[in-house]
């Protein structure tokens, strides 16, 4: 009962407190002020206006894509002269044919090349299709400019320069020369982008041919006439402190890969290349004609190759899959598609191994077709034997050099194993990695008896080398240097064999020669 | 009842209690004024403008600052009206739109006065009506013992006892059912009651009270 009554007293009290409030708070009964309309009208209407955005975004996006899609549309004007157009738009050049851009670029057309030209959005350039033939680009460098070149599988990415490429359909075969400038290369069997430089040139061949372009082994091994240009031994030393007699080193000692090195490979048998034309124009470098047989160097090489047991048997098979024949741009000097140098040298590119150099995948160091050819450089790897000697730290101190001498990847200068004469260079840099060792470039005099030759000890990648730093016995820093590279008919460049077993693994990159 | 003691909010006799004509006047007022007619605004917005100004200065006490909580309710009634599927529930709807942006609007307040943005003390005090000597002191104190009280607990209170409407109203204003509503209201009165008796000014200004209705 108390309970209910403390309720409705309280509920009193709330009562009386509302009335209070009710009371005693000021209100004003008078009519709404028109001003007070006119602040909600006025914060309607901002409202309004805030409702508005969403729709004025999706106006400015709408006109944003419109002025986008315009400009998209507008494409490169381009001018086709001498060409005859079929009816999917592709060019056919019956003459000298030219595309001329409005921007300034030009693509002119061998007769019968096909083209066809995809102008690239904003008018930033085109894409143009090569389908078959040849093609010389002029592209003229503007900022944000697209070009690109699509021939069969590969793809060139221009900036603004001048090349020139060509596209064999029927041979599947694919050349990129530099005049200017450079490009990005990709596709095909190209297993990443390369880039291309000014005086630079790249072929990938066709996709039938053999992986190894240095086919002289087994053409000579068949008994084709090998072409000797008469290189020296590279006699390694490294731990003696003087030369080995030169007499010590005779003829018979020689080792048997130098004979095949020396060899060109037999016309006919792999030398596809030999019916095509230079590979880099700016070197102004030809095919050289079929190799001439030299006697003397004949009767060096026979005897080597009357020996049973170093057959060339690992040559390897054509793969399955299609890998081009060629991969190599050696700066100023061309590797040719058949192993033939060209732009200033036109010999051939060998690897040799003393008598206890193993090459990867070889039978046996005899046989020298085991350059590797890895993303457009020229490799050699595999293991050297340690060299074995008597009367060690010792001046007396005799090693097998002569016969474990370590492994070499040369360069002949001509094809004929002739000297390189007049068009000799005043210098020569070879570009190399591989790890850490001595290595030597040597060289050798035409004429000279093989185990006579210059060297530069301990060479570095990229040095270069003039004819003055070649000394007849560069290990002990003495001997007679070369007047110039007139009478030379090959470089190489050795991993000499050391005191130890060791795995080697070394690649030329590239070759400059200067005046 | 409530529209009883809103007599401007409900100038025209109308009956409520049945649901409105669709082209009755007030049902195409509120379909005008959905539409964004700025003329049906105006003529919702003088209706019970008053209603909302007298709503808003009891519930937060006598003080300067409550136009800009009348434009807000107006601005939410606009955007709200959508919501209103009968034209003759307009004034409790008017009416719980406005009991919740003050209690938004007490909540506000009550934040900025614990962050320190505006001093307890220093908040305007209520000026109440002159010449009423022991009834402002009383005034002043029944909104300090408000301020103490929850967000809903002060809209309850101030819908139930000052404005003195009916539960069914106060549990629709409220969004609660009848139940709730006089359940809650129960324990308000109870803990109201003991505040004020833990008040000299409030204890002494009910204290002649002994006996008042029940609900």
């Amino acid at each position: 009962m108390d309970e209910r009554k403390d309720r409705t007293r309280a509920e009193a009290t709330c009562q009386r407190l509302g009335e209070l409030a009710a009371a005693t708070v000021p209100v004003e009964e008078r009519a709404p002020d028109a001003r007070q309309w006119a602040a909600v009208e006025a914060r309607l209407d901002r409202r309004r206006v805030w409702r508005l955005v969403p729709a004025l975004a999706l106006g400015a996006l709408a006109a944003m894509g419109t002025v986008t899609w315009l400009a998209a549309r507008r494409t490169l004007d381009y001018r086709v002269q001498a060409c005859t157009a079929a009816a999917d738009g592709a060019l056919t050049s019956v003459g000298a044919g030219t595309v001329s851009f409005a921007d300034g670029s030009k693509v002119e057309l061998e007769t019968g090349a096909r083209l066809r030209v995809r102008p690239a959005a904003f008018a930033r350039g085109a894409e143009l299709a090569l389908e078959d033939g040849n093609a010389n680009l002029s592209i003229v460098h503007r900022p944000g400019a697209r070009w690109a070149v699509v021939a069969g599988p590969y793809r060139v990415e221009v900036t603004g320069t001048r090349f020139t490429v060509r596209w064999s359909r029927q041979q599947q075969s694919f050349r990129l020369a530099m005049l200017d400038g450079e490009v990005w290369v990709s596709g095909g069997a190209l297993a990443r982008s390369r880039i291309l430089r000014a005086g630079q040139s790249l072929q990938l061949g066709e996709p039938a041919q053999p992986r190894a372009w240095l086919e002289a082994g087994p053409a000579a091994a068949r008994g084709g006439p090998p072409t000797i240009a008469g290189p020296p031994v590279s006699d390694t030393r490294s731990i003696a402190k003087a030369a080995p007699p030169a007499a010590a080193r005779t003829p018979s000692r020689l080792p048997g890969w130098r004979r095949r090195a020396e060899a060109a490979p037999e016309k006919g048998t792999s030398a596809k290349a030999h019916d095509e034309p230079a590979e880099t124009p700016t070197t102004g470098a030809t095919a050289a004609p079929a190799p001439a047989t030299s006697e003397p160097a004949a009767a060096l090489a026979r005897p080597s190759l009357a020996q049973p047991a170093p057959q060339p048997a690992a040559v390897p098979a054509p793969p399955t899959a299609p890998i081009p024949a060629i991969h190599l741009a050696l700066g100023r000097v061309t590797l040719g598609p058949d192993g033939q140098l060209s732009g200033g040298m036109t010999g051939f590119a060998w690897l040799a191994g003393g008598a206890g150099t193993t090459i990867s995948g070889a039978a046996t160091h005899e046989a020298f077709t085991r350059l590797v050819l890895e993303s457009g450089q020229l490799c050699a790897r595999g293991t050297v034997a340690a060299l074995r000697c008597v009367n060690e730290d010792t001046p007396q101190a005799r090693c097998n050099w002569d016969r474990n001498w370590g492994v070499a990847i040369g360069l002949n200068v001509k094809a004929d194993g002739k000297a390189w004469g007049e068009a000799a260079a005043g210098a020569i840099a070879v570009e190399f990695h591989g790890r850490s060792s001595n290595y030597r470039l040597i060289t050798h005099r035409n004429g000279d008896p093989d185990e006579k030759i210059f060297c530069v000890e301990n060479y570095k990648s990229g040095q270069i080398a003039r004819p003055s730093m070649f000394k007849s016995q560069c290990w002990a820093d003495q001997g007679d240097t070369l007047p110039d590279f007139k009478s030379v008919d090959q470089f190489n460049l050795q991993f000499a064999s050391g005191m130890a077993y060791v795995a080697f693994r070394y690649c030329i990159t590239g070759v400059q020669l200067l005046p | 009842m409530l529209l009883a003691r809103f007599p401007m909010a409900v100038p025209n006799e109308t009956d409520f209690s049945a649901p409105t004509a669709p082209d009755s006047p007030e049902a195409l007022l509120v379909r005008a004024a959905r539409a964004g007619d700025r003329r049906a605004c105006f003529i919702l917005w003088s209706r019970y403008a008053t209603l909302v100004q007298r709503l808003v200065r009891r519930f937060l006490g006598p003080g300067p600052d409550y136009q800009d909580v009348c434009q807000e309710i107006f601005l939410r009634i606009f955007k709200r009206l959508g919501e209103l599927r009968e034209p003759a529930a307009l004034p409790g709807f008017v009416v719980s739109v406005g009991l919740g942006v003050a209690r938004n609007e007490a909540r506000r307040r009550r934040i900025r006065a614990i962050v320190g943005l505006v001093p307890e003390e220093a908040l305007p005090q209520a000026p109440v009506s002159a010449g009423q000597g022991e009834a402002r002191e009383a005034a002043r104190a029944l909104y300090q013992l408000l301020d103490t009280l929850g967000a809903e607990d002060r809209s309850l209170f101030v819908a139930r006892f000052i404005e003195q409407m009916e539960l069914v109203e106060v549990a629709a204003a409220h969004g609660m059912s009848p139940s709730t509503a006089k359940r809650r209201l129960a324990r308000l009165v109870t803990r109201v009651n003991a505040r004020v008796q833990a008040s000299p000014v409030l204890r002494e200004y009910v204290g002649a009270i002994g006996r008042g209705g029940s609900f």
